[in-house]
């Protein structure tokens, strides 16, 4: 069958795609890292003391959720931009 | 006939007209206004809501001997629940308890339906009680829908207000309450109230909120629609013996309105008096008449409604009911089937291997490291003597006190400095140990010996531990 995906997504909706298994993503990531690095060992001696552990572990999830962000952000563009209609509608001149 | 495992597609079929070159993926968002519905199932429903509500606001609160009693303890690195405390090398237990979780909820699924979705997930369970707080302050489901189409006003402004405030403020209590599994949750109050919360613990709290209300009051439906995986594949779980919510097509059709009093044979007219109350009370806002759809959440507010029109016509219930699709063509049902008999014998198996590891494991862990600056040393007496550091870890609830042998090379002599070692609860303890040898038992330049703790006022704490003797060699 002759299908092709158009992926017509509000704003909202590629915010949902883009951040929400990112999210998920982090948690399993953060639980999977921290559970073999303690945050203290992380640091240089002179900053171990200005950081609590609740911040480090925090920053470090903020951050797998960023990079997941960038994967899942990617994945979206790439298939977005090749999809069929938009190819059919950028040779009609249209915009997307 | 139903077809279980072959859903309808999702909600574009409905509420935009579909090309058959280009299928989209999502549809616009139409506004769903929840009907109240009463019934059996409704009072289940709000007992489940009630219970679960309760035992998440409820837990951080308890409290175990002088600590809390289930307690996420980021910062030590140590998980509390009741009487067991977890370390991060007892990570294996929270893997096995999550896959032991996933695998319930197959067999769960695939004997019950959507079970979960209609009684136990946080976001319905969040969801009524949003709905409750919503329904309190703007009224019935007409009474909402015409406030939504007012124009701006003093009295409208002020509805809004307060409805938003109490989200705000249950939203608020319920990431004070999540950020309380983590950080001890009378600590997170006297720093609340001395305005004294640390940054991250403030910004948690504040991002749980947001989440909560977010979630409960505005996206609702759409998260078990756009967001829920378990939504996407639950139907592969299902088959044709798996108890889903159905309407009776042979019964209902054709559908119709009619006075109260009458009568079907002159109406030519099926059960379904067309009300559309089922679809009014349906929180993802479908209509169960066109068979059973993906968006569905098994809640079982349009059986209540249904059941409640039925009574009212003097009609027998159950045009819309819980049943399965040989139930409901007339075939004979099979509660054991392979499936439910294979999930069911892997849930038993992990189940039962995690709780007898889980009483079995022994909560205390001894590391030998041998001293490395240098390989050996002779005492005065002609000895060989290797020097090593032990580390004990306390995982146990009490302190205790620990006495060590070590045996494997012939007349061995141990040292330590006090004849026994003591732990406090969850702590580590750590402490020199020399092993002196005469020169004619070592046989090899690099020998095994082994090292035995054992608790003085608790004998089923023990554990070995092997190491390595060198010497000069022969």
């Amino acid at each position: 069958m002759k299908t092709a995906l158009t992926i017509e997504l509000s704003l909202s909706h590629r915010m949902i795609a883009i951040l929400w298994p990112s999210f998920a993503c982090a948690i399993f990531a953060s639980g999977l890292f921290f559970s073999a690095f303690r945050p203290q060992d992380l640091m240089p001696f002179d900053l171990a003391h200005e950081y609590s552990s609740v911040a480090v572990y925090s920053i470090g999830f903020l951050t797998f959720w960023l990079i997941a962000a960038l994967s899942s952000g990617s994945t979206l563009y790439l298939a977005i931009t090749n999809s069929g209609a938009s190819r059919q509608s950028s040779s009609a001149g249209g915009a997307e | 006939m139903l077809h279980a495992s072959r859903v309808a597609p999702a909600g574009p079929n409905r509420l935009q007209k579909q090309d058959p070159e280009n299928t989209s993926l999502f549809a616009a968002h139409q506004k769903v206004y929840p009907r109240e519905a009463s019934g059996r199932f409704a009072r289940l429903r709000v007992i489940a809501a009630i219970g679960l509500l309760g035992l998440f606001y409820v837990t951080p609160l308890l409290r175990w001997d002088d600590r809390q009693a289930v307690l996420f303890d980021l910062p030590a690195r140590k998980f509390y629940i009741f009487g067991l405390s977890l370390w991060p090398q007892d990570f294996i237990y929270l893997a096995a308890l999550l896959i032991i979780a996933g695998l319930a909820l197959f067999f769960f699924t695939a004997l019950f339906g959507r079970i979960w979705c209609g009684y136990a997930c946080p976001q319905t369970v969040w969801t009524e009680a949003f709905l409750w707080m919503e329904r309190l302050v703007e009224g019935s489901r007409s009474q909402r829908m015409k406030l939504d189409k007012q124009k701006f006003s003093a009295a409208l402004f002020r509805t809004k207000f307060i409805k938003h405030s109490i989200w705000i403020a249950f939203s608020l209590w319920t990431g004070f309450t999540f950020v309380g599994y983590f950080t001890p949750i009378d600590e997170l109050a006297r720093g609340l109230t001395s305005a004294s919360l640390g940054p991250w613990e403030l910004f948690w709290i504040l991002f749980y909120a947001f989440a909560t209300y977010g979630n409960a009051g505005f996206m609702r439906e759409q998260v078990c629609m756009y967001m829920c995986p378990y939504a996407r594949f639950q139907s592969a779980m299902f088959d044709a013996d798996t108890l889903i919510i159905a309407y009776d097509k042979e019964r209902g059709e054709p559908r119709g309105s009619r006075g109260r009093a009458a009568k079907a044979e002159t109406t030519g007219l099926g059960d379904c008096i067309d009300c559309t109350v089922c679809v009014q009370v349906c929180p993802t806002g479908i209509d169960i008449r066109e068979g059973l759809q993906y968006e569905c959440i098994a809640c079982s507010a349009c059986i209540d409604a249904c059941d409640s029109i039925m009574d009212k016509m003097n009609y027998p219930r159950n045009l819309i009911q819980y049943t399965t699709e040989n139930i409901s063509s007339g075939k004979p049902r099979h509660g054991f089937r392979p499936r439910i008999i294979v999930y069911g014998l892997i849930l038993l198996l992990l189940g039962g291997s995690l709780i007898s590891h889980i009483t079995l494991r022994m909560p205390l862990q001894l590391d030998v490291i041998r001293d490395r600056n240098s390989l050996y040393r002779e005492t005065p007496q002609g000895l060989i003597e290797n020097v090593y550091t032990l580390k004990i870890l306390n995982m146990d609830n009490r302190p205790h006190e620990y006495r060590l042998r070590a045996e494997g090379i012939e007349d061995l002599i141990l040292v330590t400095d006090t004849p026994s070692v003591s732990a406090d609860a969850g702590t580590i303890a750590q402490f020199v140990a020399r092993i002196q040898v005469p020169e004619d038992s070592l046989t090899q330049r690099s020998m095994s010996l082994q090292f035995h703790l054992q608790a003085i006022n608790a004998s089923h704490l023990s554990i070995s531990e092997e190491a390595r003797f060198v010497g000069p060699g022969n």
